[in-house]
């Protein structure tokens, strides 16, 4: 890695945990959508170190653009059903800490165990070709199967979050 | 290349926690979401790792999914908010018998 990828991921990867840090501590729930977002943002710009420019472009088109927008208009039409400003208080912060924390430390020690990760190959090709052809020749069923289940998802959506009518 | 695992790691657990420690159900969706981003991080660092672009695909199929997945959530959310006024996940007890 080149020291501008190297100070570009080191920047990005401080902003990202302080905006995860957000999104778990933030008493407004719209803030910590708002964090969230910023969570992608950054996750897209370290793809963008990997080299993956189409995976970022995706990940800021999908993630950023099409579910930061669902939840916002989740919390909208709840927030617009109550009549206030939903107010979110977090509980058993201890144990959630100690969960979270014996799993961070379990995880780096397991990373760190393994020095055989020093190296990099990098991509000695152009990714998004490749992706192409591994969605429609390696990948082809999971690839169908993965349109059935959206499809499946929207009308399961629409199902349960339509108004009864017999009411 | 391990810097990337900490970080996803470290995301990892705060999406851990916000999972347990949030009330609001679409706050425990938005700990999902930061799990699932720690996931994409390894994947398309592994991919790096063997120069591979499967771990691209796998972040992409991840992302539909994901999709998927809030959708329905946020569905449900509002269909339990529609019979029970409530989006806190620890009142909503329909299934105790």
């Amino acid at each position: 890695m080149s020291g501008g990828t190297q100070i570009i991921f080191w920047i990005a990867s401080a902003l990202l945990v302080i905006s995860a840090l957000g999104v778990a501590f933030l008493k407004n729930l719209f803030h910590s959508v708002l964090a969230l977002a910023l969570v992608l943002i950054l996750t897209a710009v370290l793809f963008l170190t990997l080299q993956a420019e189409f995976v970022a472009a995706v990940q800021i088109l999908l993630y950023t653009g099409g579910v930061v927008t669902l939840i916002v208009f989740a919390i909208m039409l709840t927030e617009k059903l109550v009549g206030e400003s939903l107010t979110q208080t977090n509980r058993k912060i201890a144990t959630g800490g100690v969960i979270s924390l014996a799993l961070l430390f379990f995880l780096i020690y397991a990373i760190r165990q393994n020095q055989f990760l020093n190296f990099s190959k990098g991509f000695s090709f152009d990714l998004t070709k490749e992706i192409a052809s591994g969605f429609l020749i390696e990948f082809v069923v999971p690839f169908e199967a993965l349109s059935l289940l959206l499809l499946a998802s929207l009308i399961g959506a629409l199902v349960l979050a339509k108004e009864d009518e017999n009411e | 290349m391990s810097n990337y695992l900490v970080v996803s790691a470290v995301l990892f657990s705060i999406g851990i926690f916000t999972v347990i420690s949030r009330r609001n159900a679409i706050g425990i969706l938005l700990g999902i979401e930061l799990l699932l981003n720690a996931v994409n991080i390894n994947f398309m660092a592994f991919g790096f790792l063997h120069g591979s672009p499967v771990g691209s695909i796998f972040v992409l199929f991840t992302i539909a999914v994901t999709v998927a997945e809030v959708a329905l959530g946020l569905a449900i959310v509002i269909l339990i908010f529609r019979l029970k006024k409530t989006v806190q996940a620890d009142e909503v007890n329909l299934l105790r018998g």
